[in-house]
């Protein structure tokens, strides 16, 4: 074998290897997370003619199911919208509720931002305690 | 001289090689905006506000609340929302809303109206109590989204 034909193959030897390295690094692109449904925890303390509320993020198009799962006494519950400005809610969806294991509002929703909100119905003579589940896309 | 030309060869491989950094893939939502139309509405009142649609796709529009000004809870209630162009009076001040759509309807989280909008700056929401039998009976806070490509 003369030496440039050892050269020859050598190169292109080279060139097969380059060659090899490109292609499919499995990189291939990800495909969009579909959402999975949620569940949020929260808890918190409603004052005599107060009120607490909490934001969350709806990822897709689905229903939203809030249960109040604890509470010593009947509270406001609504689901709606954050204000733009000043904290609280803008609530589409209210009902009065007592603590159950079932969610006490259901309701369809579009995703976004939304806010969960429990208030005081005019009844609280001293802070009551709560906890509540959120449910969602 | 045939090896430097087998050497520009490879040369000229390389850069077809290296980053391979995934393309990031548009969601559902890329390119369309929320905006909020909040405001107070009184009784027998109208109000509106306006958008631009950048381009084809469906725009939605969302009455989501009625509140009370003063309390907490929900007003129930059935008001008219709609989409419109913008009417502008001589010196090109947006004076009005002329509907092209409209609906009566309660808050809710979802859209009431889903509509594909051509692109252009001029359109309109608007929210307008019409029915004393089933409208407000006190002013109301009000939230509507509007979304849009």
């Amino acid at each position: 074998m003369s030496a440039t034909t050892r050269v020859l193959a050598a190169s292109w030897l080279s060139i097969a290897l380059f060659v090899s390295a490109c292609g499919d690094d499995n990189n291939s692109p990800t495909t969009p997370s579909t959402s999975t449904p949620t569940s949020e925890n929260w808890s918190g303390v409603v004052a005599p003619g107060g009120q607490s509320s909490r934001s969350f993020t709806v990822n897709a198009s689905g229903s939203i199911a809030v249960t109040l799962t604890a509470s010593a006494a009947t509270l406001g519950l609504g689901v709606g919208l954050p204000r733009v400005t000043g904290g609280g809610c803008r609530l589409g969806v209210t009902v009065n509720a007592s603590a159950a294991s079932n969610p006490q509002i259901s309701t369809s929703a579009d995703a976004g931002q939304y806010c969960v909100q429990v208030y005081d119905l005019g009844t609280l003579q001293d802070p009551v305690g709560f906890a509540l589940k959120i449910d969602h896309p | 001289m045939r090896f430097p030309v087998l050497i520009l060869i490879l040369a000229s491989l390389c850069p077809a090689c290296g980053d391979d950094t995934p393309t990031t893939p548009s969601s559902t939502a890329s390119g369309r905006a929320t905006e909020r139309f909040d405001d107070i509405i009184n009784v027998r009142e109208s109000k509106f506000f306006a958008f631009s649609v950048g381009s084809n796709g469906t725009t939605s529009i969302n009455l989501a609340s009625l509140s009370p000004i003063s309390r907490p809870g929900v007003i129930v209630a059935t008001v008219e929302i709609g989409w419109g162009k913008t009417a502008k009076d001589d010196a090109g001040t947006v004076i009005g809303c002329t509907l092209s759509k409209v609906t009566q309807t309660a808050p809710s989280l979802s859209a009431q109206i889903n509509d594909t909008l051509a692109p252009a700056s001029d359109y309109c929401a608007n929210i307008a109590d019409v029915d004393p039998a089933t409208g407000l009976r006190e002013p109301a806070n009000f939230s509507i989204r509007i979304t849009h490509p």
